[in-house]
């Protein structure tokens, strides 16, 4: 690799620079095993396991959008004016509710950009009429033991395909069902 | 290497020059690498070499993404959910027609405009600009609050602005509205509610109104008074027609409502039914003239003689007596420059059709100092055929066009007298749109107070006291009374982005603090919604209305009489015409150019003349050769001192006597994408004591140094002569004649099975009027970038789809086809096989599917395409959304592609998807027409039908079998998914057999010039 003029070795130093810096913002690599602390305390555990409150009491589009969509804060406050209201957290979420903000959770399941995921598509062909958590399961992991949500499985295209291909009937293996 | 076609794109391909053969030979206009390519930084090499050596060192312990954020609402709003969108009925006003149309919003933005289907204001579909407003919305040059300038009044120039609040601006203009003198200037407003808000503003200051239209319909409102003591536009009904003659009414363009008339005219043109004749006398070829069976160039001050002569044809033909006035106006075959007999042949055919006829004149082509004789002439004529009342009613009739040209020198009177001190301008932009004659900039000095409610700072807005931005139509409230009787709600779709109050809401505001209200009602919203409850019974008829989008139906209309005394008109009719004539002309997309900041807009090729971002004067080949001029010969122009330095367009089918300029361009202040395109062409209208004249301008055209080199669309892309276009005449299609020369194919290739759906288009030829509101659907839906005029040059538009103009026959009056064509979805698609990476592959539903994370841009797949459809993206051309709140204009369901990935026509795949869950979700099979694709719902004329080929039943499976249909380069066996039906042309001209005669030369050409690429 000829490089002569100085500013080109500048851009390579940098560019040197920017990918180490990658490991905090870079790009290889699957996701998981990502357990990032949220704002908010909130635990699938106590909500989803302990008190059994359905999955899609919370996450209430679901079945009928491509998002699941995370609660807005009036949801949580159907429970929280209620329900432990002493609590330093929930304290804090009703002071958000009151004020009008909102929380900035972190994004745990990323996809790119380039991947158009359906839940609708995928909840309603597993899940089962007595137990929706089924569905939800497969790709998420038994979120109902899990005090702060994680990445359990890598959710690379390798991964979607080898569900496409061995469940029984087939999922739709076009390049188009996934990109557009 | 020559090529011998009927069909030609551009004059350059009728004459083979060396030009052209020289961008045969190159195939692409565009290399790899520019040389200027590399100046602005690294060339790309160099830097995939470095990026490349860096990445390797340091990614090897790399793991974690960037973190992303969810943001859930406070409180998400009852009818929201997030992903699945809300559609909304809405209108749209573009300046001359209103549009019902369906808003497409997702979390609160509007994202996509589709015509409303059947609704009763226009059918179907919509046009380019409806379609393409959605942009304009979201343009980062708008006015972010209200403004005062404290500087103008004293020395009315450019300076800089402040912001201000509403409450001070209120405060501002109070004031000036208790010194009196105020003048109020407007456009024709088609709201009956904002229109009395106006009236009683008006009257509660004690000011005087100036009604005005950039689009004139003055004379045929005055012929109309004249002829029928009725003032109006009235209704015309194509759908009833069987023989149409156009003397340079541009109808299916730009002309009255085009999309209604589009929609109307498609119903009459079916050739297995009933199947109307267009004829077109004209001055500029529009695209009414490209869509005309038989078509005449003549020269714009002919227009009424064509029309007097055509009267006293028919007058002659049906035994009639004819007025002197009429007579002494015709002129012979010979003096019209026609070939002789064709008025009388013309005439004869209007006869044999009389009651089921059209003959349409108007809009601002017409508009010379002949213009109210030229519509009294019309409608004697439709009068005596029996026309009247028949295809042309007072019922749905347009009231509310009363923009006059008296007004705008009536309004120059008195601001120069002293009557008018302050003024208020609304939808109009006096110093872009007035003719330089009015000296506009120098009667605004006189002005105390100047008051505009534009979105832009534009050439008024900077000589302005106060701008009170008005916002857009997509968070405005408004009800609109088109046709009337019918009335169409136009609703909100997304809070104002900006701090802008709509004009409405800012006249209740000043009335109230001027201490004189208007309305009982808090805001513009409530005083509507207290109308329409009064008037519909409860409010529960309210929220239906707003679901439906209209309420009423067009009243009734009475037959009229014509009075012969309206002949006066032809009294002072100027007889003679003058060397050169200039005529200004509105073009199909830009219109009168308020959507001018709209990119979409810029790059959509004329129907016509197929250039982007650019106005010129078109002149005739004839023209062109006597003057020496080429395409992009500077030329000077000067009209009564007024000169403007323009590119020379040579436009096949104009009279050689006539050149034109297209207006909505040249804008130099405010609106930052347009700023600097082409030349203002509204500067050069006249102005006499009727009004303000477009056409038939004297003007003397002078050759200047230099070229300029024009953007056109339509030198790329060549198809080598081969059968692209078949069309044949009706009576030729009645007789069973095959439109199509068939090939004989086969296959190495096993055919693919499709269990499920196989998804297949049918695209209509004869129906297709190119009106171009597809390419913009498509823009809209699949977030298409934008390339700028500077790519254009280099063949490197994006366009997904695109409309081919094809002329036919001799250069003075050629014949025009249109054909839409967009990726072909082949079944041995030539791309999939020549993809290194299987980038690009065949869905199990016969769709060709781009996987742009695959893609690494060699282009093969590109090279390998017969019809030229694929598009690379060269560089970072999204980046033109990148900027707020442009970015929200981006549908979320598409994936924004950038730099180094090839993207096509995907045939809305993320719609195909979406409808199949949602049948899924919902356990039910898929209904034929429930998936559309964006370019079949923007299809005024439904010349696109997508569907399931598996479902024998489906329309699409119908249109394939059709004795019409045939595929694009049968011979080459792609066998493509699109199927065009055959364009057939109702004319007594003896069309050529669909046979090539030289058919193997053909072949062997086009495969020679094959093999030098490969």
């Amino acid at each position: 690799m000829a490089i002569q003029h100085p500013l080109k070795w500048c851009l390579f130093v940098s560019l040197v620079l920017f990918s180490t810096a990658g490991c905090k913002w870079g790009s290889i690599g699957y996701n998981t095993g990502f357990k990032p602390t949220q704002p908010l305390p909130f635990s699938h555990k106590l909500h989803a396991g302990d008190n059994k409150i359905p999955c899609l009491y919370c996450h209430t589009q679901v079945e009928s959008a491509k998002h699941s969509a995370i609660p807005a804060l009036n949801t949580c406050m159907n429970c929280h004016q209620m329900v432990a209201i002493d609590k330093p957290a929930i304290k804090q979420l009703q002071e958000k509710y009151f004020n009008g903000e909102t929380i900035e959770w972190v994004k745990v399941h990323m996809l790119p950009d380039f991947v158009k995921f359906n839940h609708r598509a995928h909840v309603h062909r597993f899940s089962q009429p007595e137990d929706r958590f089924v569905a939800c399961q497969k790709c998420h992991g038994d979120v109902k033991q899990m005090d702060v949500i994680e990445q359990i499985n890598s959710l690379s295209m390798g991964w979607c395909m080898d569900c496409h291909r061995q469940s029984q009937p087939q999922g739709p293996q076009n390049c188009s069902t996934c990109h557009n | 290497m020559e090529i011998k076609t009927d069909y030609w794109k551009s004059l350059d391909e009728k004459y083979q020059t060396p030009e052209f053969l020289q961008t045969l030979e190159n195939e692409f206009l565009s290399s790899p690498l520019k040389s200027e390519d590399g100046k602005d930084g690294l060339a790309r090499r160099q830097f995939m070499k470095l990026m490349g050596a860096s990445v390797a060192l340091t990614a090897a312990a790399c793991v974690r993404r960037p973190v992303q954020k969810i943001i859930p609402y406070n409180k998400r709003p009852g009818d929201l959910i997030v992903g699945l969108p809300n559609y909304y009925a809405s209108a749209y006003f573009d300046g001359t027609e209103g549009i019902s149309v369906r808003i497409k919003t997702r979390e609160g933005r509007p994202l996509f405009v589709a015509g409303l289907n059947d609704n009763p204001l226009n059918g179907r579909g919509l046009s380019a600009r409806a379609s393409a407003h959605l942009l304009s919305l979201y343009d980062p040059d708008r006015v972010q609050k209200p403004t005062i300038n404290s500087i103008n009044p004293k020395n009315r120039k450019d300076s800089i602005s402040v912001g201000a609040t509403w409450e001070k601006l209120d405060t501002r203009v109070v004031a000036k509205l208790k010194e009196g003198g105020v003048g109020i200037l407007t456009t024709s407003n088609p709201s009956p509610a904002s229109q009395e808000l106006l009236h009683k503003f008006t009257v509660a200051v004690g000011g005087s109104r100036y009604t005005w239209d950039p689009l004139p319909t003055d004379s045929v409102r005055k012929a109309q008074q004249l002829s029928y003591g009725t003032d109006l536009v009235p209704a015309y009904h194509f759908d009833k027609a069987a023989y149409i003659v156009s003397i340079d009414g541009d109808f299916l363009g730009t002309y009255l409502t085009p999309v209604k008339f589009t929609n109307d005219f498609a119903k009459a043109r079916n050739p297995d039914g009933n199947m109307a004749r267009l004829v077109s006398f004209h001055s500029i070829p529009s695209l009414t003239t490209l869509n005309a069976d038989d078509n005449y160039p003549i020269r714009a001050s002919h227009q009424l003689a064509v029309a007097c002569s055509l009267l006293k044809a028919v007058a002659k033909a049906k035994d009639g007596s004819i007025s002197e006035a009429v007579s002494a106006n015709a002129l012979s075959d010979e003096q019209l420059g026609l070939n002789s007999g064709t008025i009388d042949y013309v005439a004869k055919n209007l006869v044999s059709h009389a009651g089921q006829g059209i003959v349409i004149s108007g809009g601002m082509v017409t508009e010379s100092a002949n213009s109210v004789a030229l519509q009294v002439v019309i409608n004697s004529l439709n009068s005596l055929l029996g026309n009247e009342g028949k295809t042309i009613t007072t019922q749905g009739a347009a009231r509310w066009r009363n923009g006059s040209s008296q007004d705008l020198l009536e309004l120059v009177k008195d601001i120069e007298s002293g009557k008018v001190t302050t003024l208020i301008v609304h939808d109009i932009n006096p110093m872009y749109a007035f003719p330089a004659e009015f000296k506009f900039s120098e009667v605004v000095q006189k002005l105390k107070g100047l008051i505009t409610t534009t979105n832009w700072i534009d050439e008024t807005a900077t000589l302005a006291d106060v701008i009170a931005p008005c916002g857009h139509p997509m968070e405005n409230w408004n009800e609109y009374e088109f046709a009337t009787g019918l009335k169409t709600i136009q609703q909100p779709t997304i809070r104002p982005i900006n701090d802008t109050r709509s004009f409405e809401d800012s006249l209740i505001a000043w009335a109230k603090a001027f201490g004189k209200p208007i309305t009982s009602s808090e805001n513009y919203h409530d005083h509507l919604k207290a109308d329409v409850v009064k008037a519909l019974g409860s409010e529960k008829n309210w929220f239906d209305y707003l679901q439906s989008g209209s309420r009423g139906s067009v009243s009734s209309g009475s037959g009229r009489s014509f009075n012969s005394s309206a002949y006066s008109a032809l009294k002072d009719a100027k007889k003679s015409g003058n060397d050169i004539e200039l005529v200004l002309y509105p073009k199909a997309a830009l219109l009168d150019g308020a959507l001018a900041n709209v990119s979409w807009l810029q790059e959509l090729p004329d129907p016509v003349t197929k250039t982007v971002w650019d106005n010129y004067l078109t002149v005739s080949p004839q023209f062109a050769k006597e003057k020496h001029l080429k395409m992009g010969s500077m030329v000077e122009i000067e009209v009564s001192g007024q000169k403007l330095n323009v590119p020379v367009y040579v436009m096949p089918g104009q009279n050689s006597h006539v050149v034109g300029l297209a207006v909505g361009y040249g804008r130099t202040k405010g609106m930052n994408l347009a700023k600097n395109i082409g030349v203002n062409a509204y500067t050069l209208a006249k102005v006499d004591n009727e009004g303000v004249r477009y056409s038939g301008l004297p003007v003397k055209v002078q050759k200047i140094m230099g070229t300029y080199e024009l953007a056109i669309t339509q030198g790329h892309n060549s198809m080598e002569g081969r059968q692209i276009i078949a069309e044949s005449s009706l009576k030729n299609y009645k007789e069973g004649t095959d439109p199509v020369h068939r090939h004989k194919v086969f296959s190495i290739w096993d055919k693919h099975k499709y269990d499920g759906n196989k998804w297949g288009m049918a695209i209509d030829l004869n129906t297709c009027t190119g009106c171009s509101a597809c390419m913009v659907a498509c823009y809209s839906e699949n977030n298409i970038p934008v390339v700028g005029k500077k790519y254009v040059l280099q063949g490197r538009e994006m366009h997904w789809i695109r409309i081919d103009r094809y002329y036919k026959g001799d250069e003075s009056a050629p014949d025009a086809v249109f054909q839409p064509v967009m990726c072909q979805h082949c079944e041995n698609a030539p791309c999939e096989t020549v993809c290194p990476v299987l980038a690009t592959v065949h869905s199990d539903e016969g769709l060709n599917d781009m996987v742009y994370n695959r893609c690494v841009g060699t282009r093969y797949c590109s090279n390998n395409c017969p019809y030229k459809v694929r598009r690379f993206n060269w560089f970072y051309y999204d980046s033109h959304y990148r900027r707020e709140p442009l970015e929200m204009a981006l549908n979320p369901d598409v994936t924004v592609r950038t730099r180094g990935v090839m993207e096509k026509c995907t045939f809305c795949v993320q719609r195909i998807k979406d409808a199949k869950s949602i049948a899924k979700v919902e356990n039910r099979p898929l209904q034929d027409g429930e998936i559309k694709t964006a370019c079949q719902e923007a299809c005024p004329t439904g010349v696109i039908v997508f569907g399931d080929l598996n479902d024998k039943e489906s329309a699409v499976s119908k249109m394939f079998e059709a004795q019409r249909q045939y595929t694009l380069l049968e011979e080459v066996n792609a066998a493509p998914r699109v199927r065009y039906m055959a364009k057939i042309r109702n004319t007594d001209r003896i069309m050529s057999s669909p046979h090539h005669e030289d058919h193997t030369e053909k072949h062997s050409n086009g495969h020679a010039n094959k093999e030098e690429h490969t």
